[in-house]
């Protein structure tokens, strides 16, 4: 358990929460209303929307733990100075230059979708938080250890949460670069998410459907932010000194 | 039997690398006795290598040379820039060694609860570090030294970063906590004035690669009058050393 997790919690005050209530109903509303007003199979519409938010998930999950555990270990380590060219390197790599490869191993497949997109999100949260552990004041390493944070009660009780501006920082860029790679392999050779959706309907020529998509993606982007990402950004104020 | 000495420092030598083809030399075979229950400080000018002497007593730095013998168990160390986290209310980083060491919660409480009273922060529990004064601040980390019961206690210019009246008064809390405690402080200062009014030994280092020139007794009644002749003789006399 992280030791700063209360003070993690963003969510305080009954106003909190029906504000976050409000910023997921308005918009849900308003996207079962056009729905109906189009005459669109929402439930196809709210599918698509759900596998894609899956595999963003599972993406981002297995990104966060490698990004900051290999930073973690990195600057543990002190192997960082001989390691960055190497992984500066691959993270120049384009990552659709990879799809070849990725299908050739894993075909166009649910794995491939979230693999390829982990390769996307894990670098900005790996070279974020590493930035962060390598320029920590030297007085508060020195402090956690004195204060006996060692192994892994150092990582879980000051090494997350020094990192926690740069893992937010990094989560948010992740992200963004996230929804690219996974709308983008679904556009390409997948046949559900609403990458798929998307293009079907500009196939098709069906403009409202296309219209819909793209608001359906605008407002979970919107809803995301608001509830996760901007309480999470006003926590690290207290970073500020 | 209780060693004399709770810390003993043995020919300590240390380099840095000042580029990379040459090595600075920060310390040059030091040696250091430490008794147990006094005040200690160690003074030199800036940038000769206290803070480095210190961190090879605490452990943090192996020195190239020299042998460190500490007879303590339990230690803490407050820092010139106070070195709180900021991600962690007053409460909480007063608690955190206490949390480290596996303490049990209500036990800590009771710890933390008398720390933040002893230094004068009643009140201030729930506030975050960038929500504080320095003087405020330096408070947190001596309540957070303090809850470690501490055996000896190491602090790095802890004054340097403070105005004159708050370091004022954080030196009177500071000289009665030390009574009350009877624990072995070891300070590192370039305040000669600062080093008198609180020691029972000073040891005067030069400048750098650091060594040491003196080591001085000052039999001073406490609390010390800071306008007393002997107070001004010792330290000019230590000012004598330093210039020298």
């Amino acid at each position: 358990m992280i030791h700063a997790a209360k003070n993690l919690r963003i969510y305080h005050k009954k106003k909190h929460v029906h504000i976050a209530l409000g910023t997921i109903l308005i918009p849900l509303v308003f996207l079962v209303g056009m729905i109906t007003l189009g005459g669109i199979a929402g439930t196809d519409l709210l599918f698509s929307v759900g596998i894609t938010l899956y595999r963003l998930i599972i993406s981002y999950t297995i990104s966060i733990i490698l990004g900051v555990g290999i930073a973690i270990f990195l600057s543990y380590e002190n192997a960082a100075e001989s390691f960055i060219p190497v992984l500066d390197i691959l993270q120049n790599v384009p990552s659709f230059a990879l799809i070849p490869i990725f299908v050739l191993t894993l075909g166009y497949t649910n794995t491939m979708a979230i693999a390829f997109a982990t390769t996307s999100i894990v670098w900005p949260i790996l070279f974020y938080v590493l930035s962060a552990l390598r320029t920590a004041k030297t007085d508060l390493n020195e402090a956690a250890e004195i204060f006996g944070a060692r192994g892994s009660k150092k990582i879980f009780n000051y090494l997350i949460p020094l990192s926690f501006p740069a893992i937010v920082t990094g989560s948010i860029v992740g992200l963004s670069i996230g929804w690219e790679a996974v709308i983008g392999i679904e556009i390409i050779g997948l046949s559900n998410g609403i990458g798929s959706f998307l293009n079907a309907a500009g196939t098709s020529g069906d403009k409202t459907t296309l219209s819909l998509g793209v608001a359906a993606i605008l407002l979970v982007v919107f809803v995301i932010n608001r509830l996760v990402w901007v309480p999470l950004i006003k926590r690290t104020r207290y970073y500020a000194e | 039997m209780q060693n004399k000495y709770a810390l003993e420092l043995k020919n300590i030598s240390h380099r840095f690398p000042a580029d990379e083809r040459k090595e600075s030399e920060a310390i040059s075979d030091i040696s250091i006795n430490i008794e147990r229950g006094k005040f200690v400080s160690i003074v030199g000018p800036s940038g000769c290598g206290k803070s480095t002497l210190l961190r090879i007593a605490l452990g943090l730095l192996k020195p190239i040379k020299g042998e460190v013998i500490r007879n303590f168990q339990k230690y803490a160390m407050v820092f010139q820039n106070f070195a709180i986290f900021p991600w962690l209310s007053v409460y909480d980083n007063i608690e955190f060694g206490l949390k480290m060491s596996g303490m049990k919660k209500e036990h800590a409480e009771k710890i933390v609860s008398e720390k933040i009273k002893e230094v004068g922060l009643a009140g201030f529990e729930n506030m975050y570090p960038k929500e504080l004064s320095g003087g405020m601040k330096q408070r947190v980390g001596i309540a957070r030294a303090l809850a470690m019961s501490p055996e000896v206690l190491f602090m790095d210019e802890p004054f340097s970063s403070l105005d004159t009246i708050t370091a004022r008064r954080l030196k009177d809390d500071l000289a009665h906590i030390w009574e009350k405690y009877d624990m072995t402080v070891v300070m590192v200062t370039h305040l000669i004035e600062e080093a008198v009014e609180l020691s029972d030994d000073i040891i005067v280092v030069s400048q750098r690669p650091a060594h040491v020139k003196e080591t001085l007794t000052v039999n001073l009644p406490r609390p010390r009058n800071l306008r007393s002749q002997n107070f001004f003789d010792m330290s000019d006399k230590i000012t004598g050393l330093i210039d020298m």
